[in-house]
């Protein structure tokens, strides 16, 4: 017969909801908006442990996302008025 | 030399998932939207939060309020202040209540909006006395929200971080739809996790799955009872918890072993020892999670398949455990949307006035008035309108009364961020109902279809331009913070403050004594200790503290305190208590294939985005797929433009092959008009001519029964060459 990989329960789940607790302090810290120096280490410490360990694991890398795109000032101005490239309103 | 810019971080709405992102703020534009860099949000963007700025800028966008000046839908119109255009709307709803009731104003809304008005359109709604708001999340998740409510008092979410094992009913996310699910299970499988995917086509997620059944379109009610047969056949399922924490077992049992394998098997096209192999692994990997799928939403048989998802859930033992589905319930610190809705100020007799709920209740007042008590005992408050789906009228109910005036007459609409006329199924009936109405209001972005038949149409200001707290949809206890970044252009307007001015003017301003959103959020997050700005400078992310089996110490927010697998309130309503499978109708000999509807694109949620030129440039066409041996059968080939038709009606696809389609399904994409096309009535902006929900079908075939949400997954349907249209 096939066996079940049960979930935790008593105090092994204890044990696991104490990690979890710890690890959501210190996901807190990194979500500060104002950062002071502990929130800054924390944050660094986080993102190296949560990096991919070799690029060809990163599959959230992408060609648009990663191309950094954005726009000039200018650029959407002119846009909204309908001067430039896409702009349908009067030139 | 370059200097940094200003950033802010804001929640993306160009999506429902709400992306935490920041914005860079050059000369008070936003010109980059690009991931948030803290660790637990990095990489989660995609294209349609990067091109929002450009979206936002769009010469065409509204930015003024307008009155129709020319017959419904003539495209002519005549600019008019604010003040103004509140001034008559507040007039002419007042008429409108006069005559016909409270109940005679419907509000349909979506989520650009929804979320980001903390609640005060229910507020208005209730305070006024109309019972009859739609979303289309009574097709999409608020629907399953409702249903989960009904089996064991929450909407789980599934916890990717631990879990053993995710099984994709069809749902499919990519790295540009649906991004940080798509993450959370690429990473779940990174650490070792199993995912099982079923879904006719060989999507990206099932090239990428462990197993995959190609089971039939619409069948995923059967399969669960397939896999629920095996599991406690086999006697996988967690023994002890169901027999300290379910009701109605036996039955249950009873029910699931009408479904051997070989029936299954028939139903689904899948082969019976896969399906066998799919429920071993489900049930014996460790905690597993079944996420929120639009597939399984959109189904003749929807709520017995979501309470069967529910079911599995259970008698696996993986509720509210780590790497199962985790019962949330509300955060500790914030009072949450739905207080500020104020249902409860919502007189009984106008609740039982909700439209479709005499007929399909489960996410009306009515099905979900057994939740209050149970809500309250274990989550601390009467109504929880998780993903805004517990206290909805019925789309097409609503859409009939104001078509018809049956059961009453419906003849105000008030319209924000939801391009209605193309959001549900049955859009001739949708147009039919908003050319008869007295009012109607779009609060919007562009000049949709929808906006075109408006009498007024006010600019809504987006997510870049308006703070916002967002509570997860009341599905999530996480609290997230996105700040202004922009001012809005010209005279636009957030929802926040459209209602509160329509409140004062219709004499219901002591409902609204926060002048601004940010006052409402004040109020929301009292017991924190901080205001708004406060908490927003000190929060980016606000997370409570982790807790798992809560249900051991306060019960399952049901009738029962448990897990109903036997369901006492749809017996009560008149239902099948038990999970059930409900065939197709006989096959129709003009329609011999069938129809996979309201399919996202990446490029575009809903009906939205389709105006951003990068975005457009990407997917300049609406486009069906289907299986090379069919174009080959009905003499189709790549590129070419054909008719897709059911009963309920045709539109103009361009047809794309694609050998991941299975044989006899073809693949239609939701939502489709071209904001370049002629406006007004005759076109609509292409709306007429390829918007999917003309060939929705919404009479009782085709219609859930408890939900009365419609099937859209399998529908018979036919194509022809243009030619043959032609003739």
């Amino acid at each position: 017969m096939t066996k079940r990989n049960a979930p935790l329960s008593g105090k092994a789940l204890d044990r696991f909801t104490r990690r979890t607790a710890l690890m959501v302090g210190l996901a807190q810290r990194a979500s500060r908006g104002e950062k002071g120096l502990v929130d800054r280490l924390v944050t660094r410490l986080l993102d190296r442990a949560t990096r991919p360990r070799s690029p060809g694991d990163d599959f959230m890398r992408d060609e648009i996302v990663d191309a950094g795109i954005g726009f000039s000032a200018d650029e959407l101005e002119n846009y909204s008025r309908g001067r430039g490239p896409g702009g349908n309103g009067p030139a | 030399m370059s200097t940094a810019l200003e950033e802010k971080t804001v929640l993306c709405a160009s999506c429902d998932i709400a992306c935490q992102l920041r914005a860079e703020v050059d000369r008070g534009r936003v010109v980059r939207v690009k991931a948030h860099p803290n660790p637990l949000l990095r990489d989660n963007i995609c294209m349609k939060g990067i091109y929002a700025p450009k979206g936002f800028a769009h010469p065409d966008r509204l930015v003024h309020p307008l009155r129709r000046k020319g017959a419904r839908g003539s495209g002519e119109w005549e600019r008019v202040s604010w003040d103004d255009a509140m001034g008559e709307i507040a007039e002419r709803l007042r008429a409108v209540v006069d005559e016909h009731g409270p109940e005679a104003l419907a509000v349909s809304t979506s989520q650009w909006n929804t979320s980001t008005e903390s609640g005060a359109g229910r507020r208005f709604l209730n305070h006024l006395g109309s019972p009859n708001w739609i979303s289309g999340v009574a097709l999409c998740a608020g629907n399953t929200a409702a249903v989960n409510r009904m089996v064991y008092g929450w909407f789980p979410f599934p916890d990717f971080t631990g879990t053993h094992c995710i099984v994709l009913f069809g749902h499919n996310p990519r790295r540009h739809s649906w991004t940080p699910i798509y993450n959370g299970i690429r990473k779940a499988q990174q650490r070792g996790a199993k995912l099982i995917v079923l879904d006719p086509r060989r999507s990206e997620s099932a090239e990428r799955a462990d197993l995959w059944l190609p089971l039939r379109p619409g069948s995923d009610a059967a399969m669960c009872l397939g896999w629920l047969n095996v599991i406690l056949r086999e006697g996988l399922y967690d023994a002890e918890f169901v027999r300290e924490w379910t009701v109605g077992f036996e039955a249950f049992a009873d029910r699931v072993s009408e479904f051997p394998l070989e029936r299954v098997a028939e139903i689904t096209g899948c082969e019976a020892g896969r399906i066998a192999e799919a429920a071993r692994l489900y049930a014996t990997a460790g905690p597993s999670v079944i996420p929120w799928t639009p597939i399984t939403d959109q189904q003749r048989n929807s709520t017995s398949a979501i309470r069967l998802h529910a079911a599995l859930r259970a008698i696996c033992g993986y509720l509210d455990v780590p790497g199962g589905e985790l019962l949330n319930g509300f955060n500790p610190d914030v009072v949450p949307e739905t207080a500020i809705e104020a249902h409860d100020r919502l007189p009984r007799e106008q609740k039982d006035k909700q439209l479709g709920s005499d007929r399909h209740p489960v996410f009306t007042y009515r099905g979900t008035a057994p939740l209050a008590e149970p809500t309250k005992r274990v989550w601390g408050h009467e109504y929880a309108n998780i993903v805004m789906g517990s206290y909805m009228a019925n789309p097409s109910a609503t859409f009939r009364a104001m078509a018809d005036g049956v059961p009453y007459p419906v003849k105000a609409f008030i319209v924000l961020g939801n391009n209605a006329l193309l959001s549900y199924a049955n859009m001739k009936l949708i147009h039919r109902a908003m050319l008869n109405q007295d009012l109607i209001v779009v609060h919007e972005h562009m000049m949709t279809p929808t906006a075109q038949l408006a009498d007024f149409v006010l600019p809504g200001d987006s997510w870049l331009e308006r703070p916002h707290m967002m509570d997860g949809f009341g599905w999530s206890n996480v609290i997230r913070v996105s700040r202004k970044a922009m001012e809005p252009p010209g005279e636009c307007r957030g929802v926040y403050e459209f209602w509160r001015d329509l409140a004062h003017r219709m004499g219901l301003g002591e409902a609204f004594p926060w002048r601004t959103v940010e006052e409402l959020y004040t109020q929301r997050l009292r017991a924190t200790g901080m205001d708004w700005e406060t908490f927003a400078r000190t929060y980016e992310i606000f997370l409570p503290k982790p807790a798992y089996r809560k249900y051991e110490q306060t019960g399952f927010a049901t009738p029962s305190g448990r897990v109903e697998l036997s369901s006492s309130i749809l017996r009560d309503l008149g239902f099948d208590p038990l999970p059930y499978w409900r065939e197709a109708p006989p096959a129709d000999p003009r329609f011999p294939l069938e129809l996979f509807m309201g399919v996202r694109e990446d490029e575009f949620f809903q009906t939205g985005q389709r105006f951003i030129p990068e975005l457009r440039a990407r997917k300049p066409e609406p486009q069906c797929y289907l299986h090379p041996a069919d174009a080959a059968e009905w003499r189709v080939s790549e590129g070419e433009w054909i008719d897709v038709e059911t009963r309920a009606g045709r539109v103009r696809l361009q047809a794309t092959l694609r050998d991941d389609m299975p044989k006899g399904l073809i693949r239609v994409p939701h939502g489709w008009w071209k904001p370049e096309a002629p406006q007004g009535e005759g076109e609509l902006s292409g709306a007429w001519a390829h918007a999917d929900a003309q060939i929705c079908p919404d009479d009782d075939d085709f219609l859930d029964r408890e939900q009365g949400i419609p099937h859209f997954k399998g529908v018979p349907a036919a194509i022809h060459k243009l030619e043959e249209a032609r003739a």
